[in-house]
């Protein structure tokens, strides 16, 4: 009865497969590829002609239904090369477990015939099946390279390379390079994220978060060996940042990795590995298992082939021409769930025992954000980062909470990338974090090792103080103010109110003083009084009488307060 | 000869690293690029071509990059990304400019306030129109960025009203008596600008009505949210004081109509 009903499917699909040969010729784009679960169905009609075929061919050399079935394995064990060679995509729709059951479908057909035996005329239809594939291969190998496409001859690999990695060795470091053979005196701080961090879509690199804490460093903390370099690429999401740190950062080897992630992570599939269906976790070890299997000696033999490259061909002209099934949409998840999340970043405080950095987490925040209280009520990744922080002991720079502050204002280009003045605030919130509020023991352990000063105060050589004027008119201003590395006493303080009217005392010296300035009504002509205070000594005045702009030194402005 | 050439393009490249334009640290404003797919007939213009044009401008409001120009320091990559940026008129940044009219019909895509508490990151309807601004930059630092702005927003917790900016530091001066509108709705907008009065009004009734000493002269721009405004006959009046006395009469709209392309299905 089976072998009536598997007659009778064989006719059908030799009447079919004409038809089905000739549509496999049309053309075909691969680049626009979005794997279907129907291609499955293709796939196994393909290898049941194949396979009737065979059998005929074989049919009056030896006992067709044994001949079948070796013949089956076979191309069943070609259909698994095929799609091992076919672009990653397809394995979205669990290739292996489809090979397994084809290979059950033949053996059960086998068992029912009664045909699982190595008698003479199956180890024959065996060797003429091999002699077939071989002088093919001879056959196709004997052609000029531009006799065939190139899809044939150049078959690309199944796992391809991380484009981060890519990005990372062609300066995917946004600005300045770090060097691997330097001598490790200084302190190397790696900022990883995606575009926020990177700085998308400033076209100027020196805008990023980065930049600005390179700059805010240098200003401020003169003298000390401090390298920070700029490692976020857009897309990036905490997978690949795990990624990335451990096959390239750790070589720099750095001594503190900031993590500015969760955006990405929260966004639908298909991620940064374009597989539906699978979150980047997911992803990450499908490819890393068919980077496994590349490596494989034997494989590199077979997928040398040219036969191979015509096989894979074949596969890739098929997969287009049953029409799709079911809809993307039903299959929407995040790139990476909470859970997964966390443990990603769980692997990155694991490599930072292994490796001897510190991480440090920054809440990448969107445009018009709550403070974090709020947020995180909402964003479980917010929760888990809190968390992780929390248990291990991580620090955590919050900008949140001045984002919120601050929400009527522009500090965004879109809903998640900042402006000049939103990397300025993670820059500041990030430089406070490190270098003011060092109260984390890895952190100060670094500071050690390194020779940085964790008690260095919090010295600049200019403030920008925006009040509103109203609040000025029948007030003054008091400031405390120092020097910290001032050798007199008698250096300038300037006021420059609203960009025209200057105002000077001196008297500041390295010990804490009270200044106070009262401003007449013609100094708040606008309704936010804008107010730049600086420092210097008396011989940087300028005929103007105003303190020349190289002549800014460090001071600390302490304490201000408005007074009757 | 080889070398020679060599040495006399290394020797011109050193010349002029730059173009002229770039070479100039003041320089405000990015100048225009290329013009040519804005001189086309629209119906003949392909895909990427209106895609070049909706990208600059409002999210729903190209404009001619003639007439508005996008600020040197906010350079942006050449993606398929809409930020949220000021569309400055480009007339409007010299030192003598004065703004008499600006007016507009604006209504926000229709968003109810669940939505926006939701996602405030993307649904937030604010529209800004920045009049009497002054900007100064420096090595590619922005010096001074201080004005008036006139907020229109449906955005719960904001407030519509005449505001003074100064390096984005928000303080108001004069709320709208509807401070919150609604995203239903289309408004016709028009802020009149006298030499130390600025008045707006919202459908033909006057809602607002500041008095600074030379408010209308600086700089004139246009931002929103990320949450799309659909703007229409946008007209801009004013009149630049030339060193001889003269006075040059700016009306400019640039605002781009492009008609929806529907897709096949």
């Amino acid at each position: 009865m089976i072998r009536k009903i598997w007659k009778a499917f064989g006719f059908l699909i030799l009447l079919a497969a004409p038809l089905l040969l000739l549509a496999i010729k049309l053309p075909l784009r691969p680049e626009v590829y979005t794997p279907r679960f129907d291609h499955l169905v293709l796939i196994f009609l393909y290898a049941c002609v194949l396979l009737l075929i065979a059998g005929k061919l074989l049919a009056p050399i030896v006992d067709r239904s044994r001949a079948v079935v070796y013949g089956a394995s076979l191309l069943i064990a070609a259909l698994f090369a095929g799609l091992m060679s076919a672009p990653q995509e397809l394995w979205n729709y669990r290739g292996l477990p489809a090979c397994g059951l084809l290979l059950f479908t033949a053996f059960t057909w086998g068992v029912l015939s009664r045909a699982i035996t190595f008698p003479a005329p199956a180890i024959l239809s065996l060797m003429l099946m091999l002699n077939f594939f071989l002088l093919s291969e001879a056959v196709l190998d004997s052609l000029p390279e531009k006799a065939l496409l190139k899809t044939v001859t150049n078959v690309p690999p199944i796992a391809p390379e991380d484009r981060g990695n890519v990005l990372f060795r062609r300066n995917g470091f946004r600005g300045l390079r770090p060097c691997v053979d330097c001598p490790r005196d200084s302190l190397r701080i790696f900022t990883m994220g995606g575009s926020s961090t990177f700085g998308t879509p400033m076209f100027y690199r020196n805008d990023s978060y980065t930049a600005r804490l390179r700059r805010i460093v240098e200003e401020r903390r003169p003298g000390e060996k401090i390298e920070i370099y700029n490692a976020g690429i857009p897309g990036y999401g905490i997978m690949q940042i795990l990624d990335s740190i451990e096959k390239v950062i750790v070589k720099y080897r750095p001594d503190i990795i900031t993590i500015c992630a969760w955006f990405n992570d929260h966004s639908a599939i298909p991620g940064w590995y374009g597989f539906y269906g699978k979150s980047d976790k997911e992803a990450h070890e499908l490819v890393a298992l068919l980077r496994k299997i590349e490596g494989n000696r034997y494989y590199k033999k077979v997928s040398g082939t040219r036969l191979y490259g015509v096989f894979r061909y074949a596969l890739l002209k098929a997969r287009d021409l049953i029409p799709k099934i079911g809809t993307e949409r039903s299959k929407r998840r995040p790139r990476m769930s909470p859970d997964e999340f966390a443990w990603a970043m769980e692997q990155i405080v694991s490599l930072s025992k292994k490796h001897d950095f510190l991480p440090v987490i920054i809440l990448e925040a969107t445009n018009r954000t709550a403070n974090l209280k709020a947020a995180s009520r909402k964003n479980k990744y917010y929760r888990r980062m809190l968390e992780i922080s929390k248990v291990h002991n991580i620090p955590l720079v919050n900008p949140l909470d001045e984002f919120g502050k601050r929400k009527e204002e522009w500090l965004f280009y879109d809903f998640i990338h900042p402006n000049q003045a939103g990397h300025q605030i993670i820059a500041e919130k990030l430089y406070s974090k490190l270098f003011l509020d060092p109260g984390n023991k890895a952190l100060r352990e670094i500071y050690k090792s390194k020779g940085i000063d964790a008690q260095r105060p919090d010295a600049r050589k200019e403030y920008v103080l925006q009040i509103p004027s109203p609040s000025l008119q029948h007030s003054a201003l008091k400031l405390r103010v120092s020097m910290p590395e001032a050798n007199d006493s008698d250096n300038l303080l300037e006021l420059v109110i609203n960009g025209d009217h200057t105002l000077i005392q001196t008297g500041v010296g390295n010990q804490p003083k009270d200044f106070i300035f009262r401003f007449d009504s013609a100094s708040l002509n606008r309704p936010i009084t804008d107010i730049r205070i600086r420092a210097g000594s008396v011989s940087q005045l300028s005929s103007s009488g105003t303190l020349k702009a190289e002549g800014a030194q460090l001071f600390q402005l302490e304490h201000f307060e408005l007074r009757e | 000869m080889l070398r020679f050439l060599t040495l006399a393009i290394t020797a011109v490249i050193f010349a002029f690293p730059y173009p002229p334009e770039c070479r100039s640290e003041e320089l405000l404003l990015l100048p225009p690029g290329p013009l040519e797919r804005y001189n086309k007939d629209v119906n003949k213009l392909s895909e990427s071509e209106r895609w070049r044009i909706m990208i600059h401008g409002l999210r729903m409001a190209p404009l001619h990059p003639e007439h508005w120009g996008i600020r040197r320091t906010e350079r942006t990559e050449n993606r398929r990304l809409v930020p949220m940026r000021p569309f400055v008129l480009r007339q409007s940044t010299d030192p003598h400019f004065f703004f008499e009219e600006i007016s507009f019909r604006a209504k926000f895509v229709n968003v109810n306030e669940r939505q926006m508490l939701k996602h405030p990151h993307a649904k937030d309807p604010v529209f800004d129109i920045f009049f009497g601004s002054e900007y100064e930059q420096s090595k590619g630092q922005i010096v001074t960025d201080r004005g008036y702005l006139l907020r229109l927003t449906a955005f719960p917790g904001f407030k519509s009203g005449i505001y003074y900016q100064s390096l984005g530091k928000l303080e108001p001066i004069q709320l709208l008596p509807q401070a919150l509108l609604s995203t239903r709705e289309e408004y016709h907008v028009a802020i009149y600008g006298r030499s130390d009065t600025v008045s707006v009004h919202i459908n033909g009734s006057e809602a607002a009505t500041v008095k600074r000493n030379s408010i209308n002269k600086g700089i004139v721009a246009l931002m929103t949210g990320w949450h799309p405004v659909g703007l229409s006959d946008l007209k801009v009046l004013g009149r630049i004081l030339r060193d001889d006395g003269q006075m040059q009469t700016v009306n400019v709209s640039g605002l781009i109509t492009l008609p929806r392309i529907k897709k096949k299905k």
